[in-house]
Parts: structure tokens; sequence; C-alpha cells
């Protein structure tokens, strides 16, 4: 510590220094790679270098001391660019240590149990408020500052493809189109942007009996939904829930949410695993969708009562549309609930039934 | 574990004889191996304080993070006896991660809108990204040291967009019969055009043996679509038997029992064929760059294994996945510690005479944005 007080002078070699003076090293000059073994010590704030071949000293203030990082070699910048490598990172430690030099907070944090559980902590909380809290509130933001030409173009194009695939033109009598329309356009919405929806009817053995919404606020209704409702009335539900997905750009939100939480989980699973990302982001993104189809049915529900009719109407068609898929598909085990896009549908129907 | 193994009898790739590579006789005197003393236990510390200070500033510590994460995996690599230092400067870092995330918002919002627009923000990504990805091997080279000097790296733009745009294209163009020649040259391009002290790498690996790589792995991919083909009939054709009278009754629309029987089998094989043909190139072209690459007198080599190195890289995405990432730093120490040990210098006398070279001063605009866009240049 104090042994060496005198500063270049006759350097003495590593080998007779006694335990604690000094810290073994090896010294680079900074424009040579060739290596020189010195020792290492601090007196009177002075970091002095001793070795066969050097002898260096410098105040403590023009030394750049590398931080200290697990059990990783440290590196000594002198100010002309030479370097002290020390490997002992212990000896190295205790050296700074009895001078004054103390380790930094963040090494601290690394090697405290309690700094680590803290971080878990953070992690745990922070990412659960980020999932269900703040990712559907930027979602939300960002999806509301979207011009409508863009929505337009974009719902263009998804209607093409599916046109292209698994849509066929409506076999529905004209008439009876217009007759929907008609009933369709009396239903009065809470706010403007219920005005905003338009209906196209179409045929598909995929979707069965459906409805769906564009971001655009187009929504397609399947011949096989207007064959299966048992009253306009329950048609009317079908399209006021639609309408509550365009009014709050749900398809927009969807997708905002989808993509954020994939690129987060390949992130953070990270390398060769984006396969092994997608199924954990699928039961994220699942969760969110049947957040939204809640909201939409609630959206419903209002529109319904603002028009004297029931919310109960839109629990009958999806029981009916439920029985239709039991009987085609068979259900999915409960266990799956979590996978599922749609809440299950005996909590849907309590939920417009019971309050 | 690893200093003590003779080199030669480890190796999986051995030089034909008449092969430019003296390496046989000139490994003779010791070989150092290159080691990584890095634990996951203590690595999990650091990397798990790193992601609460991200998570906690929004994602703007993520800077700092990189830089204490590569200095603890740099440090922690050693070779005769020092290590490696990392240099970067988290403010460059960050400035480039922003401009990254500004590209990457562009690009995602562009395909939003219209994907005739997408495609015209892609090709402009595209047409900067070769001039970004040699700026980014620049970052990395010039921020890493050993013995107090700096890497460096010379590679020219023109060579860059040769290398990166101009080959690609070639690829596809030949229905990727050209694939193995990128690769060589893209392993060129890396290590022809870095330096140490002054000395620069020479590389003199032939284009035939890529090719050989890559033909093996044809044949490789060619046994698991034959598997995979197996794997759907057998698959569907139980199913069928277990599930007959619900296919009986029902006409459109095959029952989930038979859609599962087929899609589990694609998805299982997919991903282990894709993580063994990964491995398998991966090892085969490391072992061939290094072993044909040499500085000034000294050489290097490299005897990395396809099947251990598909082995780690298969239990460790298991193990990330089943700890909900926790296993992450542990995974990552134990590939590098792997990695690290098959790589060895064969020094034709002491390391000493190597000198500084000039300095200059690089942003990291080209890193981040590579990284933001996933393109794996280590390959």
């Amino acid at each position: 510590m104090d042994g060496t007080s005198s500063p270049p002078a006759p350097a003495p070699p590593p080998t007779s220094v006694p335990g604690a003076a000094g810290v073994a090293a090896r010294y680079f000059d900074g424009r040579h790679s060739q290596s020189h073994d010195v020792t290492l010590d601090i007196a009177h704030d002075r970091v002095i270098v001793t070795g066969e071949t050097v002898a260096r000293d410098e105040p403590v203030g023009a030394v750049a001391i590398s931080e200290e990082i697990g059990r990783t070699p440290r590196f000594l910048r002198l100010s002309d660019g030479a370097l002290c490598e020390v490997s002992d990172y212990a000896a190295l430690g205790d050296l700074l240590a009895r001078n004054g030099l103390t380790r930094r907070r963040l090494s601290r944090w690394e090697q405290s149990r309690l700094a680590v559980l803290v971080c878990i902590a953070v992690l745990v909380v922070g990412g659960l408020c980020g999932y269900v809290f703040g990712l559907p509130f930027m979602a939300r933001v960002a999806a509301g500052r979207l011009p409508p030409s863009a929505l337009d173009t974009l719902s263009a194009h998804v209607l093409l493809t599916l046109d292209r695939t698994i849509l066929e033109p409506s076999r529905l009598p004209y008439d009876r189109q217009v007759q929907i329309v008609q009933r369709f356009s009396q239903l009065r919405f809470p706010d403007a942007a219920g005005r905003r929806v338009a209906l196209l009817f179409r045929r598909s053995a995929a979707f069965g009996a459906n409805a769906f919404a564009l971001p655009s606020g187009l929504v397609v209704v399947t011949d096989d939904l207007t064959e299966l409702v048992g009253s306009d009335e329950e048609l009317l539900a079908v399209l006021a829930h639609e309408s509550g997905h365009v009014v709050a750009r749900h398809g927009l939100r969807n997708m905002i949410q989808s993509s954020v939480v994939s690129i987060l989980l390949t992130w953070y699973i990270g390398d060769v695993s984006a396969l092994a990302a997608a199924a954990p982001a699928a039961l994220l993104e699942a969760r969110y969708s049947r957040e939204l189809e809640r909201e939409a049915d609630r959206y419903a529900a209002d529109v319904l009562r603002a028009n004297r009719l029931s919310p109960g109407l839109l629990a009958d068609i999806l029981e009916r549309m439920e029985a239709v898929r039991t009987r085609e598909g068979g259900q999915l085990p409960v266990a799956l609930g979590y996978l599922s896009t749609h809440p299950t549908t005996a909590q849907r129907l309590a939920a417009l039934r019971g309050e | 574990m690893d200093i003590d193994q003779p080199a030669a009898v480890l190796d999986p790739d051995p030089e034909p004889g008449s092969d430019s590579g003296s390496l046989p006789e000139v490994r003779r005197p010791e070989a150092v191996r290159v080691s990584f003393t890095g634990a996951g236990a203590e690595y999990f510390r650091i990397w798990i304080v790193n992601l609460a200070l991200t998570v906690a500033t929004l994602g703007i510590y993520s800077a700092w993070a990189k830089v204490r994460r590569l200095q603890y995996f740099y440090r922690n690599t050693r070779l005769a006896g020092s290590s490696f230092d990392y240099h970067g400067e988290p403010i460059a870092i960050l400035k480039g991660r922003i401009v990254g995330v500004a590209l990457f918002s562009l690009y995602t919002f562009a395909g939003v809108i219209s994907p005739f627009v997408a495609l015209a923000v892609a090709a402009a990504i595209a047409s900067v990204m070769p001039w970004l990805l040699s700026r980014s091997l620049r970052f990395r080279l010039h921020n890493s040291s050993y013995r107090g000097l700096r890497f460096r790296f010379s590679g020219s733009t023109s060579s860059a967009y040769r290398v990166f745009l101009w080959l690609p294209l070639l690829t596809v163009a030949s229905l990727f019969t050209a694939g193995p020649f990128w690769h060589h040259r893209l392993k060129e391009y890396q290590h022809v055009n870095a330096s140490y002290g002054g000395v620069p790498f020479e590389f003199d690996a032939p284009v035939s043996r890529f090719y050989r790589t890559y033909f093996l792995a044809a044949l490789i991919g060619l046994g698991f679509l034959v598997l995979m083909g197996v794997g759907i009939a057998v698959a569907s054709v139980a199913a069928i038997a277990l599930n007959a009278d619900a296919i009986a009754a029902q006409t459109d629309q095959p029952p989930p029992a038979v859609v599962a029987a087929i899609m589990v089998p694609i998805l299982v094989i997919y991903f282990i064929a894709v993580l063994t043909l990964h491995a398998f190139i991966a090892a085969r072209v490391r072992n061939l760059a290094w072993n044909h690459t040499t500085i000034g007198p000294h050489h290097f080599g490299s005897d990395l294994r396809a099947r251990r190195l598909l082995w780690i890289t298969l239990s460790n995405a298991v193990a990330t996945l089943f700890t909900l990432g926790l296993f992450r730093p542990f995974a990552q120490v134990r590939l590098a510690r792997y990695a690290t040990s098959t790589l060895w210098m064969q020094p034709a006398g002491p390391l000493d005479e190597f000198a500084a070279g000039g300095t200059s001063e690089i942003d990291a605009v080209g890193e981040e944005v590579a990284e933001l866009f996933d393109f794996d240049i280590a390959f």
C-alpha cells in the first residue's frame, strides 16, 4: 500500500514484493502488442506500475479504470493509451477499496441477491403492466391517429384477397339484401362513428354463419348468418357487435398489439427460437382479442338498448351460432380457452343476459 | 477442458492432403486455444439487472446494457493470457438504435398504408443496407481490442454493395446455385478487410469447399423432406382410422384431429430441420473459414462440431422456452463457452510484433439498423 513511495525510482523486482503490496498485471504500451509482466500499486493517489522493463506512475485521476463486470479482468488505461490488464480482479478490488476508490453501484447491484430479486419483481410487474395497460393504451392512441384513407386502402386489399380465396358472391335475393340494409340504417348509434359502417353480403363455406368487420367500416355478412337468425332483430344485434369493432378500430388495434407482442417476444426469447416465440405470442395475443370481443359486446348492448331492443338478442344468436359450431366441429376443451380468440359463449351470454 | 486438447485430433474437417492449408505440419508447436471463462449464474445477474433497467427506462438503457453485455463476453474471451475488450460508446449505440427504430416503424407503417408504399420503402432500405452493414462491421471491429491494440475493418463501400446486394440478387436469379459462392465472398469480405495492429488477416478458402458443404446440407435437407412425408402419411392414416365415423359424418371440412395429425409432424420436423441445417452449415463454414485464415505468420484453426452445436442450440431453445426466458443468459454462456473453445491460434512466435495503426471514430447506425432488421452477418 504505502511501500513504494518514491515514484519512478529503482523498480523493485515483482517477486520480492511481499503479499499485500501490489497486484500482478500485464502491461502493454498501447502501440505494440508486446506484453510486460508488471506489479501495479497505488500510493499517495498515484498509480505505480513497475516491472523489469517498465516504470510508470500517474495520478489516479488521470488513469481510466474499467468497471467491474463479474469476474472479468480489469483494465487500467494510462493517459497516453498504455494499458494494464489485471486478471486478479479480487486483488485489484481490494487495492482500489483500500485507496478509497469504491465500486460502482451497478456492480454492487449485480452481486446483491436482494437487488437481483428486485429486478425480477420490476420485470414481472413492468411486463404485466405493459401487457395489460401499456400496450392496449398505445395501440388505441396509434390506431386513432391513422387517417381514414389508410384504413380504406388497407381494407380494400384485405377484401380483395378474401374475395379471391374464401368468399363467393352472395346468393341472397336482392330484395332481402335491401331490406336488411334498410333495417340497419334505421338503427340509431350513440355516436357519429357508427355511420361509417356499410354492409356487404357474401357467401362462404369456410366462415359458415358469421359476420366480420374490416377497419374501413365494411361489415361482411354471410348468407348462412341471414338464414340462421331467428329474427331481423337478432341480425341487427350481430351488426351492432361488428359496428363496435369498427367504431373502436379493433382491427387496427389488434394488428398493432400483435406485431408489438411478436417483436418483443422474438427479441426476448431470441436467436434461433423465432419459431419457438410464435406459440407464447399466440397465447398473449388471444387474450387481447378476447378483450376486444367483450368491448364489442358491451357496445352492441348499448346500441340495442338505445334502440329499445334487448341485449339478450345478441345472446340468442350467439347461442345459435355456438350450437352450429358444436354440431359441426366438436367443441374445444375448456383448457384450450386461453388459446381462443373469443371469450367462451357461456361467459358472453351471462354478461349479455345477466346485467 | 480445452487447452490441453491436441487440436488436430478434433478436426472434423480435415484438409485433403495437397490443399493450400498447411495446418497439419504447422500446428505441431503448441497451438493456443481461445477460451471463455464466463459462468451462467454470474451472467444471469448482469443480464437481469440490464433487463430490469431497460424495462424501467422504456428501452433507453438498452444501449448501456448492450455495452455491458459485450464487455462481459469480450473480457471473458482469452487468448494467450490476454483478454479481448469492447469499447463501443452507449450514446453512439443509442443514436443508432433510434435511427433503426425509426426506419423499422416506417417500414411497418408503410405496410399498413399500402403494399406498394411498403415495397418502395423496403427497396429504399435495401439500397442503403449494404452501406449500413459495412459500417456495422467497421464499428464492431474498431471497438474491439486485444493487448491494448484495436482491430480495424477497411472494407470499401463498393465491395459491400457487391457482397450484400449484387451477390444476393445473383443468388436468387441463379435459383440459389450461386449461394455457396456468395457465402464464400461474404466470409472473404469479412476476413480479408479485418486487421489487427496494422497486420491484415488473410483468407484463402477455396470456393469448391463451400459448394461441398452446401451439397451435403442439401442431402440432409432432402432426408428431412422424406422423413416429413413419412411422418405425415403415418400420422394421417392413424388419425383417419381413429376418427372414421367423424369423417363419415362430415363432408366439407376435415375434422380437427386429422388437421392436427398433419400439422404437428410438419411443424416438429420443420423446426428440427431448420436447426440441424443451420448448425451444420454454421459449423462447417466456421471451420472452413478459420482453417484458411492467417494473420502475418500466425494461423488459425477451428473444430466446431455440428452435432454438438445442434445439441446446444436445441436444448438451449427448449430450456429457454420452458423457463419463460430465464435460461437465456445461461444458454448464451453455454454457447459462447463451446464456440470459443473450438477456435485456436497457431502462433509462429510470440505475439509481440503487432503495432498500432491510425484511429478513427465510427458511428453505430449501421450496426443497430442491421440488428433491428435481423441481419445476422456473424453467420
